[in-house]
């Protein structure tokens, strides 16, 4: 059935190497006219080094790429634009503070012939015009800062279909959407395909992949590990091939006994965000905080943590043990680039900046070099992070080894609880379970866990309690005995 | 409790859309409280000689700023821009009276060299890849340093023709200031109405997205910094027209006056938004206003620089509190 279909686009034993690595080792890869692949893989699959080299943003080593039948080389992003092909980025790549319509036609704006002036009227009508093609309404004159992050895409992919896209590539794309826009997503991504465009999906979410692909590559350490019709596999089956081995042991960590009460939330409110919270965490315990982005999750585990203010209630804490200060807790960021590391420091200044009291050397006011790296060199072993070099900068880590790091650098302060907001947030697989793994270590010392996740079965397999928090108030509260996926979905939403 | 969340919702949208709008607006409350307060202290403030008198003295800074104010809108910053008219116009000026030029030909050198300045300043930046400080801050003591190397560090004086152009009037209004006018409205409809002005945005809104969809960014930038040079060439042919002498240490430490003008006009200093009128124009005017209006007072001139600062500072502090209250709505 597969040669009938008319191949759109081949690429034909892609090597790419960075220095020190090689991070594609003759990748193909095929797609067919109005098909929607999947393409997944871990972390430092070459997923994204992949793609990159479709748009133009960077060069490959050797290989080709053969659009249409025809041999075509690709070397800037405009090269790439000529032949069909668009990406939407994770990151959107998009000019806040311009208009909707500034950002849909940017590098071709309709101009007079007097002096090149940009006609604004056809600038407007062109963009309604585009947008109800897709039975959209986008205001275009709306400045892009003021729109939603859904309807932020919706403005990269009619910037892509202005530009007559053939193929479209979606990287990560439901990553910061909420529930309603990744189905208003999906209906567009189906439209798109049912109308001619071809379209590569990148995601790490397996659920999403087999709601809309049709086939699915996977890629493990830069290279193929094979192609599934989706019909014809299970989850499963693609997350071995994508890690090598069977998940079966997944969700199962190491839970210790609940202990003492550690945090207590006493009508917590915050005029806009959040209104009377109660809830509590005991000691080696993880409960979890289930709601929709928006919902004022991520507000309350910042004001929890003391990062900003609130306006009525208080947040009682009480510590395990005589040794340690109940008021030190371990907070991990849902955005770890901006709020959690340090880039351009090494792994070790990002570990030991926590507690730097506790390596002075006799001076107690110079920095021992020697006790950090036995003390970085202890935690890596015992909390099993996978990290070569510890003078390596963070910069240059995989998005799940520097979670660790982070992880790691909380485990160092010893605090009695963890606040931990999207832990797992863009990790693959195998970066998941090791950081589920740390999960068991920080229980195990006796502190508790405060866990938001967008991803539910993470939260039902590893949480003992889970809230769920709507519109700024906690609306329920299951046990680990009766959660179930369905409940917390219905719930929240 | 449902209604009481979407009240304080409503309560709190409100809120913020009052404090923005008043950011907004503010200078511009300013600029009329400022206006006012002087009128009643002095009675010489109010006139139209000498309303007169601060679009003139504005002029030269409304110019070479509007050239910054397209350099910023990119997100990099030229403080350059004082030596590069100044050194122009020694150049000019020098080489008219060694070899007997009429004026045009002294303005035409004047441009040239200015603007030949502001492309060195770009291609360093935009090949090089060096910081625009960095680039621009060399170039400040270069460029001023072989000006006076020409000079000898002394004062030249151009011809009577250019100075004659900044005393002319047309009706009541010196002819510098509507040929300001003009160049500003110009170059105002250049950022605003073409391709190439949305491009000076979008570089500095999201360096990385504007080269991923084929804008050339590097070229962008180098254009931008061509243009600040011209401007800068041109606000040194306004300025000498109306003080008739090119001294030393003419246009020193425009630049940050300048940068403080472009910020006052609501210009953000991390890029992307901005314009030339109001913005920018009110600016610059503010800034004279304050100056002339504490002459009328009879305060002392050495405070002159003190008042500037405060005012620069209370400016960056709005930039920076507009730019904090604007963030989390990018993130929702």
């Amino acid at each position: 059935m597969e040669t009938e279909r008319k191949k759109i686009l081949e690429m034909r034993n892609i090597t790419k190497s960075f220095p020190g690595t090689k991070a594609l080792d003759n990748v193909d890869l095929l797609l067919f006219e109005n098909e929607i692949l999947g393409l997944v893989g871990g972390n430092g699959a070459g997923k994204s080094t992949l793609m990159k080299i479709l748009s133009g943003e960077i060069k490959k080593d050797n290989g080709d790429i053969i659009i249409n039948e025809k041999i075509v080389n690709i070397n800037s992003p405009l090269d790439s634009q000529i032949h069909g092909i668009h990406i939407v980025h994770q990151e959107l790549a998009l000019f806040p503070t311009l208009s909707v319509a500034e950002n849909i036609y940017m590098n071709k704006f309709p101009t007079v012939r007097f002096l090149k002036l940009i006609r604004n009227s056809r600038l407007i009508s062109q963009t309604k015009e585009i947008s109800k093609r897709l039975d959209l309404s986008v205001n275009p004159s709306e400045k892009v800062e003021n729109l939603a992050i859904g309807q932020q895409q919706i403005v990269e992919i009619l910037r892509a279909i202005s530009d007559k896209a053939e193929i479209l590539i979606f990287d990560e794309p439901t990553s910061s959407l909420s529930l309603h826009e990744k189905k208003k997503l999906f209906e567009i991504i189906r439209y798109l395909r049912n109308s001619g465009t071809s379209v590569i999906f990148i995601s790490h979410n397996f659920e999403e992949v087999f709601d809309i692909c049709e086939r699915i590559v996977v890629l493990k350490d830069g290279k193929n590990a094979g192609s599934r019709n989706v019909k014809e596999t299970n989850a499963s089956e693609i997350a071995e091939m994508m890690i090598g081995e069977s998940v079966d042991t997944f969700y199962q960590i190491k839970k210790p006994k609940i202990g003492k009460k550690i945090l207590e939330c006493k009508n917590l409110s915050k005029i806009g965000t959040f209104y009377n919270i109660n809830l509590k965490v005991h000691s080696g315990e993880i409960v979890g905080l289930w709601g929709l982005l928006g919902s004022g999750r991520t507000e309350l585990a910042r004001a929890i943590y003391g990062l900003d203010k609130f306006d009525k209630g208080e947040v009682l804490l009480e510590s395990i043990d005589n040794k340690r200060n109940e008021k030190l807790l371990g907070f991990i960021s849902e955005n770890r680039r901006e709020e959690g590391l340090f880039l351009s420091l090494s792994v070790i200044e990002n570990i030991t900046i926590s507690k730097l009291k506790s390596v002075l050397n006799k001076t107690h006011f110079f920095i021992s070099r020697k006790k950090e790296i036995d003390v970085c060199q202890n935690l890596v072993k015992q909390l099993n992070i996978k990290i070569s070099n510890l003078n390596q900068k963070v910069e240059s880590l995989s998005g799940g080894n520097q979670q660790k790091q982070i992880l790691a650098r909380w485990f160092f302060l010893q605090p009695c609880l963890y606040i931990l907001d999207e832990p797992t947030r863009g990790l693959d697989i195998s970066a998941k379970e090791d950081v589920y793994s740390l999960f068991s270590n920080f229980t195990e010392s006796g502190a508790g866990i405060l866990l938001i996740s967008s991803d539910v079965d993470e939260l039902i397999n590893l949480s003992d309690r889970v809230y769920v928090i709507a519109n700024g108030k906690i609306i329920d509260e299951f046990d680990k005995n009766n959660i179930n996926r369905k409940k917390l979905i219905e719930v929240a939403s | 409790m449902q209604e009481e969340v979407i009240k304080d919702k409503k309560i709190n949208r409100f809120f913020n859309k009052f404090v923005q709008s008043t950011l907004f607006y503010g200078f511009y409350i300013v600029f009329v409280i400022v206006y006012i307060v002087f009128s009643i202290l002095s009675k010489y403030f109010f006139t139209i000689s000498n309303f007169n008198t601060i679009l003139l003295h504005s002029t030269p800074l409304v110019i070479i700023a509007a050239g910054v104010t397209f350099v910023i809108i990119s997100g990099n910053l030229d403080i350059s821009i004082g030596s590069i008219a100044y050194l122009s116009t020694i150049v000019g000026v020098f080489t008219s009276l060694k070899f007997g030029l009429n004026a045009f030909f002294t303005i035409m050198i004047i441009l040239a060299v200015a603007t030949f300045c502001g492309f060195i300043n770009g291609l360093l930046i935009a090949k090089l890849g060096i910081s625009s400080f960095i680039v621009t801050m060399g170039m400040m003591f270069t460029l001023r340093g072989i000006g006076l190397f020409i000079s000898r560090g002394n004062q030249l004086e151009p011809q009577m023709a250019i100075q004659k152009f900044g005393s002319s009037l047309i009706g009541p209004i010196n002819v510098e200031v509507i040929a300001g006018l003009f160049i500003l409205i110009l170059a105002q409809v250049f950022l605003s109405k073409t391709s190439f002005g949305k491009y000076v945005f979008a570089v500095g809104c999201n360096e990385k997205a504007a080269d991923g969809i084929g804008i050339k960014v590097s070229f962008v930038r180098l254009i931008i910094f061509t243009i600040s040079g011209f401007f800068a060439g041109l606000s040194g042919i306004f300025l000498i027209g109306q003080i008739g002498v090119i001294a030393p240490t003419m246009n020193s430490g425009i630049e940050f006056v300048a940068i403080a003008a472009i910020v006052i006009g609501g210009t953000s200093l991390y890029g992307g938004r901005g314009n030339l009128i109001p913005g920018t124009l009110f600016g610059a005017m503010l800034l004279v206003l304050i100056e002339n209006g504490l002459n009328y007072l009879g305060v002392s001139s050495y405070a002159y620089p003190f008042v500037r600062g405060l005012i620069i500072f209370t400016a960056m502090f709005v930039d920076s509190f507009k730019y904090r209250l604007s963030k989390p709505m990018r993130r929702i």
